[in-house]
């Protein structure tokens, strides 16, 4: 299965355009994050820049790496804990219904599209009023607000799988925790990993919320990027050195967790 | 593209955040080496065993691995000295010169070796060799006396005394240039009055004067930095003053010593009911003066910040960064750039925070300390939020923490500044913590309807009046200022800068190739357009929507002129008047002339394509000066400016200002930051970096650039109006409906529903009803 | 039946969700539509009650319509786009060819980076600036002889905004393309297998065998996109600032609430967004769900 064919060859061909296509824009940032302030210019934005200067990567990464510590401490809890969350609602919307389970599941969807910027202000005085604040509290408005997401993605995956899986442990007397556990659980890695990447991904861009619950010396480094931009004149040189530097934990997620998609990983757990 | 140039480019990245990552001072793999090497003069004066301590704390702080020599004199020794620390391998030097001249060869040799040579304190001359120098600023100390004179002068013809040091000492002449340079405005304009140097009274209408104008007045007033000299002098000049020409005087002493020599004589004359007078240097038996009410005040040059910059310098150099500076020093062969250290002013009211707080001084020294009746210097903290983050803006707001932190060592500045663009409006964040009950102790909003009509309206902010009394800031901030930034007799903030809307930039070579003047009337500007477009010119390069209502607000201002352009906004000019519709028809035709992409660029692109050669005129506030700076362009050769057709002699204004928040954390700490946002040593940090002109209308000219100083003239000559796209004029919701009809006449071009929706915004959310 | 003991313990550990489910959505979304039922406007919240005002001027308002316009056209295209690409390039990489892991992540990199930024890239690339001034891609299509490609871009008259949710493909597809990628490997081997020994071609089997497999995937997919595209906001604004041509509702309601003050106002098109989206989404889940026990 897993062994290349030789006539799959050709679909390198709009595999490579699209890795071009992908490509386009990051090449614009990357020979921009390495152009001085006066070379940035819409005439010359294909042209290479006039040297390889690290200034630009010096200069951004020196006004990021405070808040970098923050990102990281408020980022993987709630990319953990509501994975988790939404893989046990998804579990059990699809394979444990109890009465009302249809009913639950769109109730807790339809919380995907509420717009968040049109919440701010009962959020912040919701969790003053509770006395969360700082990076705590954003993790876990992180975590509440992608209840509906991660369980929206779990619930579907869990009911796209044979039913006849779970009967037969059922019938071996597993109860719904080992059920979960032992059948579910090794088969939901891709899941996982899908999930994981959002998760991950929108809570290290998260700006809005950052910027609201937590104070000065709390911001995550969304807030620092987003400050290295100035009121008047921008720096677009440094601000996609500072991008492409940001985006890089992220980046490293895709690719550790990505190795998750291999299908004899998973091929394994399902004789086991 | 093969994927090995893919996981290259990929590669690139890791590799880009691991070297820097290895740039960071607490992982340097200098490990074993040593970073820094200093020579300081001697070992026998307490003053550099103290700084060999401060210097190797600070920097085993900071993760850098120190050496320190002393020199005990001897420039031989000196030279030696750094001889060993280069065979260290050290990557930066900061020397502090036995003797300026004889260092020279020193400095070239680290300079040979790569070495990054600092300054420190004395400055090493008649070499290229020095990369940076730390100091004092001489003409800073002569500013903040004389400061301290006028920030407590009231009322005019008030007697005043000069005093300087030695004609002998350069110091001298540039203590004075500073005192004179602060109090000549304040003579000339009837203030004070010169009682005791003729000389000086025969110059007192000269802003600027020149060494030998100084050395006539030094000559006249020197102490010869003498205690029985200045005692002496004192005397005679009592002696031969009249007693009408007594009473409540202020005196202009050089430094402690003389200061103490004469308020002892004026102490002693019995026409003089009161008197303010100046020192420097924070000599211990001044600070007595100053505890008993003797001596007014005195400039205090902690050695201890010197050192600190110089640090700050230091580690800038390791992470292979240029130190900021603010300015230059010509050491006979290069100019130095340099970041004069802050001088505080120290008086009865903060002289326990700033001596005895700071460590510098004990109690124990002084007499009667504490039982002064001024009140506590404030402590704790204060939070400021600006959307000042990046660029020019953050390095001004930088420069005015620097000059807080110096005055009020004891309040910890928070800085909560947010960015205000792409969607992720700082405004937005302010809001939602003002309706959250959690405000901050001050923040940044535009002069104007933008305050009042949000948060006056909103009973957010406090009113200023008493601060405006008790720092005298009606006689200094511009009169037509005052009222946009008041209600009902109650002034709400504390402006810092001033921009200017109304400036059409243009490519000078652009015009004089197509024979076109610059033009100073719509219709002139029309037919210049005409001309270059028919040249194949574009004529005028506009940005994305917000540009275009900052273009709107000066052709309105263009075509009906300031009277009827301020009756828009108090609901006396018609929104629906035939003016309005000519208006509008020459704003159609102008964005005729735009060009088609302008959706697609922000300002920066448009102004861009000015300085490029790619248009002829653009129209934005003068904060783009400061782009076309930072793209290294020159004033008149690359860009040249003029008022927007049609507003010639008037003045567009936008203000930044800093407001006091109802229920505020921390009161004390807010008034103490309005308190230096309103000085003129805040506001002479923060605008010539932010590049935009003072509030205040005393600032040192010198400080700025061409273009700024012409603004400055501008500013006090010519009519002023505000601007509508930053919250002068009109209040937020006024402001985004007619945002929303400029939205929608510019995809549809109608000027008639357009001037039928602006009439609709007045009524909703202006003052026509 | 489900026995007791793990009923209640499903309820149990379903239950905390749905708890901070109800503050935080439907708490908020309450408090949200009574604003948008008051007279709010300006710094101080103020409850007068304002009756449906508020959405009646909405209707009447030109720009509400520009943004229902631009919305339709935005969701559509960046939702089809998002999904066709986005399956096509997971089963391309499902083929098991060298590098897979490369391009995976390589699709989904996009997605890692603030919007902010790609927003200004993608300016920067959509330039429709002519003649000597012509940068961007359209600079690219006269280097590469494609000349006939050139075109305005965003600023192209009313289906400009079908050139931003190009963008917005090119951020999200990656992630469309992760959903089926990992729907595809969740598929039992043995199945498609089973397929292939039955002679079934290697279309045939995606076709007939993992296509109606992953219509939960799509499902998701489609709400995922589905809610993006009514918040988008960031994107657009970085590649077009506030312009009305451009406008959706999300910058509109965002402007309104935050620069001109009318809380009422931008309360009132949050509420509309999600009355929408409950008026499309909600029988289309009802019917997947009742299908789905059906089969």
């Amino acid at each position: 299965m897993n062994k290349l064919r030789l006539n799959k060859a050709w679909l390198y061909i709009p595999l490579i355009l699209m890795a071009v296509f992908y490509l386009l824009p990051m090449y614009v940032m990357l020979v921009t994050s390495f152009k001085s302030f006066a070379e940035v210019d819409l005439k010359t934005m294909w042209n290479l820049p006039s040297g390889i200067h690290f200034d630009n990567f010096i200069e951004a990464f020196s006004k990021l790496s405070p808040s970098l510590w923050n990102s990281f401490m408020m980022v993987i809890p709630a990319t953990l804990l509501s994975s988790a969350l939404g893989s046990l609602n998804g579990f059990i919307l699809a394979k444990w219904k109890f009465r009302g389970a249809d009913i639950i599941f769109p109730f807790i969807l339809f919380g995907m599209f509420i717009p968040y910027q049109s919440i701010l202000i009962p959020l912040v005085q919701f969790m003053s009023a509770v006395g969360i604040t700082g990076l705590p509290g954003l993790a876990m408005a992180h975590i509440i607000y992608g209840i509906p997401i991660t369980t929206l993605t779990f619930r579907n995956y869990y009911a796209s799988l044979p039913q006849e899986l779970l009967e037969a442990a059922k019938i071996d007397g597993a109860d719904m925790l080992g059920i979960y556990r032992w059948i579910l659980l090794p088969i939901s890695i891709p899941s996982f990993v899908v999930v994981l990447i959002w998760q991950f991904t929108s809570a290290w861009n998260d700006f809005l919320f950052a910027v609201v619950l937590t104070g000065n010396t709390e911001w995550p480094i969304t807030v620092a990027l987003n400050n290295m931009a100035g009121s008047q004149i921008i720096a677009w040189n440094v601000q996609m050195a500072g991008s492409l530097l940001a985006a890089l934990p992220t980046l490293l997620v895709y690719i550790f967790l990505g190795r998750y998609f291999l299908r004899g990983l998973l091929a394994g757990s399902l004789k086991g | 593209m093969s994927k090995k140039v893919l996981f290259t480019i990929l590669s690139l990245l890791v590799i880009v955040a691991t070297v820097l990552s290895a740039c960071t001072p607490k992982t340097t793999e200098t490990g074993s080496k040593i970073a820094v090497g200093i020579v300081l003069p001697t070992k026998d004066e307490p003053r550099w065993v103290q700084d060999e301590t401060r210097f190797n704390d600070a920097l085993k702080a900071a993760g850098y691995d120190v050496q320190i020599l002393f020199s005990q004199g001897d420039s031989a020794k000196e030279k030696a000295n750094v001889e060993a620390l280069i065979s260290q391998g050290i990557k930066v030097l900061i020397i502090c010169p036995q003797d300026g001249s004889a260092a020279g060869a020193a400095a070239e040799a680290a300079k040979a070796a790569g070495v990054k040579v600092i300054s420190y304190d004395r400055l090493i001359r008649d070499t290229d060799a020095v990369d940076f120098y730390v100091t004092f600023d001489s003409v800073s100390v002569g500013a903040a006396q004389a400061q301290y004179l006028v920030d407590h002068a009231s009322g005019t013809g008030l007697p005043l005394y000069l005093y300087a040091g030695a004609a002998s000492d350069n110091n001298a002449f540039l203590f004075f240039e500073g005192a004179w340079n602060v109090l000549q405005p304040k003579i000339a304009d009837g203030t004070f009055v010169i009682k005791n140097s003729a000389e000086a009274v025969k110059l007192q209408d000269k802003a600027t004067l020149t060494r030998d104008e100084q050395a006539a007045i030094i000559g006249q007033v020197t102490t010869n930095w003498d205690f029985n000299t200045a005692k002496s002098l004192a005397e005679a000049n009592l002696t031969a003053a009249a007693a009408e020409d007594k009473g409540d005087v202020f005196i202009l002493a050089p430094n402690d010593g003389t200061a103490r020599a004469i308020a002892d004589a004026f102490g002693a004359d019995k026409d003089v009911t009161s008197y303010f007078v100046t020192g420097q240097d924070a000599e211990k038996a001044s600070v007595q003066y100053i505890i008993d009410g003797k001596q007014s005040m005195t400039v205090f040059k902690d050695v201890r910040t010197l050192v600190n910059d110089a640090i700050t310098a230091a580690v800038s150099f390791l992470q292979d960064k240029t130190p900021t500076a603010t300015t230059s020093y010509n050491n006979g062969k290069v100019d130095v750039p340099a970041n004069p250290s802050v001088v505080i002013t120290v008086d009865k009211d903060n002289v326990q925070s700033a001596l005895i707080d700071s460590g510098y001084y004990s109690a124990g020294d002084f007499t009667g300390l504490g039982e002064s009746s001024a009140p506590a210097a404030p402590a704790g903290q204060v939070e400021v939020f600006s959307w000042w983050t990046g660029g020019g803006e953050a390095a001004g707001l930088e420069a005015m923490i620097k000059v807080f932190s110096a005055e009020y060592p004891d309040v910890e500045f928070i800085n909560a500044a947010v960015a205000g663009g792409a969607g992720t409006n700082a405004r937005a964040v302010l809001a939602t913590r003002l309706q959250a009950g959690d405000p901050p102790d001050s923040w940044q909003g535009h002069a104007g309807q933008e305050l009042i009509g949000t948060y006056v309206a909103g009973k957010q902010i406090e009113p200023l009046n008493d601060l405006y009394e008790a720092e005298g800031w009606l006689a200094v901030m511009p009169e037509t200022l005052i009222p946009l930034i008041s209600q009902d007799g109650n002034i709400y903030s504390v402006p810092v800068n001033i921009h200017r809307a109304n400036v059409l930039w243009y490519n000078p070579a652009v015009l004089e190739a197509n024979n076109v003047a610059v033009p100073t009337t719509i219709d002139e500007w029309i037919a210049a357009m005409d001309t270059l477009k028919a040249a194949g010119v574009q004529p005028l390069a506009l940005g994305e929507q917000w540009t275009k209502m900052h273009l709107l607000e000066t052709v309105l201002l263009g075509t009906l002129g300031a009277e009827a352009y301020n009756g828009l906004w108090d609901g006396s000019t018609d929104w629906a008047s035939p003016e309005v519709t000519t208006a509008l028809e020459n704003y159609s035709k102008i964005l005729t002339y735009a060009n088609t992409d302008s959706a697609s660029l922000s300002w920066q692109d448009a102004a861009q394509l000015v300085v490029n050669g790619d248009a002829a005129f653009n129209v934005m506030g003068d904060w783009a000066e400061g782009y076309f700076r930072e793209l290294g362009k020159a004033p008149m050769t690359d860009y040249g400016w003029a008022p927007v057709p049609g507003s010639v002699g008037v003045f567009q204004f936008l203000s930044d200002s800093f407001v006091l928040a109802v229920g505020a954390p921390d009161p004390e700490g807010a008034t103490a930051w309005l308190k230096i946002a309103g000085s003129k040593a805040g506001q002479e940090a923060f605008n010539p970096v932010k590049g935009s002109i003072c509030a205040r209308t005393d600032c040192d000219k010198t400080l700025f650039g061409e273009y700024l100083q012409s603004a400055m003239d501008d500013w006090s000559s010519n009519v002023v109006v505000g601007s509508l796209t930053h919250g002068v004029v009109a209040n937020d919701s006024w402001k985004s409906e007619i945002d929303t009809a400029l939205g929608l006449f510019i995809a549809d071009g109608n000027v008639e529903a357009f001037q039928a929706a602006l009439v609709a915004a007045c009524t909703s959310s202006g003052p026509c009803k | 039946m489900l026995r007791d003991k793990d009923r209640y313990l499903s309820i149990l550990l379903i239950s905390p969700s749905i708890l901070a489910v109800l503050i935080f959505i439907y708490g908020f979304i309450a408090w949200s539509v009574r604003v948008s039922l008051s007279k709010w406007k300006g710094l101080n919240a103020d409850y007068t009650w304002n009756g449906l005002t508020n959405y009646i001027n909405l209707f009447a308002d030109p720009r509400f319509a520009v943004d229902i316009r631009n919305t339709l056209i935005f969701t559509g295209v960046f939702v089809i786009g998002s999904i066709l690409l986005g399956f096509l390039l997971a089963v391309m990489l499902d083929q098991g060819l060298r590098g897979e892991g490369f391009f995976r992540s390589l699709f989904l990199f996009p997605m890692a980076i603030s919007y902010i930024v790609t927003g200004v890239v993608w300016r920067w690339l959509m330039n429709p600036a002519t003649g000597s001034r012509t940068s961007g891609l359209n600079l690219l299509f006269s280097y590469l002889h494609l000349d006939f490609l050139q075109n305005a871009w965003h600023t192209t008259p009313y289906w400009g905004i079908a050139a931003i949710a190009l963008a917005a493909i090119w951020q999200m597809s990656g992630y469309t393309m992760a959903l089926y990628l990992a729907g595809l490997r969740s598929i039992p081997v043995e199945l498609r297998e089973a397929a292939q020994i039955d002679g079934a071609s290697e279309f045939q089997i995606y076709r007939h065998i993992m296509l109606p497999l992953l219509s939960p995937v799509t499902l998701s997919a489609l709400i995922i996109l589905g809610h993006m595209s009514l918040k988008v906001f960031d994107l657009i604004y970085a590649i077009a600032g506030k312009q009305l041509p451009l406008d959706v509702p999300a910058i509109y309601m965002w402007q309104t609430t935050f620069d001109g003050l009318f809380y009422g106002r931008g309360a009132a098109i949050g509420t509309l967004l999600l009355i929408s989206v409950a008026v499309l989404i909600i029988p289309y889940i009802r019917y997947t769900l009742k299908t789905e026990t059906e089969s």
